[in-house]
């Protein structure tokens, strides 16, 4: 049960990130990503705190060698689309990042075995025409 | 570069950024550390840019306050996501955030009094289709 209340609450966060981007695309992008993130990992850090959750070292040489490799990915990710939105076609270059997530999918059904329904592969389905239409 | 090869590499690199939330996940990473140790990267690859090209910045405030709020609400959809990941499939959580660009439109329309296009509404039809049948999955 918790884990689609974090469902629920990563859905709506990220439709607000892409409002707040909206209007922040308007001013200057890297010191807007620079504060964002700094604001960000301030606030992470601030909560986990508060959380006092005890763990091992191998899970804090994980989580911080995966946040690093996210964190690189990302930023070669998103400069990427930004020198790619300076000279081609938007119409074109959104619907193709759009479904980067179905890369994910694939991957971890592959390599995890996710299982996989009939109804699920119908939803799937769904969701990326649905994705295609709304970018 | 020429401009698709620039949009497959973000295709790539974006589908890889989230395949590593999975793993992540798997690996029984604690979100709260792989996110502050994601954000303080980008933040410190982008305060590094900033400093090499020099920019100036106009209307400090009104982007300090959009950055503070990015910033918490970036901050709680990755930790979300990372948690979530734990026990749903990624086939499940992927599709189902991404969908969450209804809410952007609908945002778009009611506030911005944008109109909404054919395609817009057959959009939002299926992700409700999209939503009822992924409902319940694991």
């Amino acid at each position: 049960m918790m884990s689609y209340l974090w469902l629920l609450i990563a859905f709506l966060t990220s439709a607000l990130v892409r409002i707040v981007v909206k209007l922040g695309s308007n001013y200057e992008i890297f010191p807007f990503i620079a504060f964002s993130y700094s604001f960000g990992s301030l606030f992470a850090l601030v909560t986990r705190r508060k959380i006092k959750e005890r763990i091992g070292k191998v899970t804090l040489k994980n989580s911080l060698k995966f946040g690093f490799l996210i964190g690189i990915i990302n930023f070669i990710a998103f400069y990427s689309q930004l020198l790619a939105l300076s000279i081609g076609k938007a119409s074109i270059i959104f619907p193709i990042i759009s479904l980067a997530i179905y890369l994910a999918v694939i991957l971890s059904i592959l390599i995890y075995k996710e299982p996989l329904t009939l109804k699920k592969v119908v939803g799937i389905i769904f969701s990326l025409i649905a994705i295609i239409l709304l970018s | 570069m020429d401009w698709l090869v620039l949009t497959f590499l973000a295709f790539f690199a974006f589908g890889l950024q989230d395949f590593l939330y999975k793993v992540a996940s798997v690996k029984k990473s604690d979100p709260s550390l792989v996110t502050i140790s994601f954000l303080l990267t980008v933040a410190s690859v982008s305060f590094f840019i900033l400093l090499i090209e020099g920019l100036s910045i106009k209307n400090l405030e009104i982007l300090l306050l959009l950055s503070f709020a990015n910033g918490i609400l970036f901050s709680l959809t990755t930790m979300a996501r990372l948690k979530c990941l734990r026990k749903l499939s990624a086939s499940l959580v992927f599709p189902i955030i991404r969908m969450s660009l209804i809410v952007v439109i609908i945002w778009a329309v009611l506030v911005l009094g944008e109109s909404l296009s054919f395609e817009n509404i057959l959009g939002i039809i299926f992700t409700l289709l999209a939503i009822f049948l992924l409902k319940g999955e694991k």
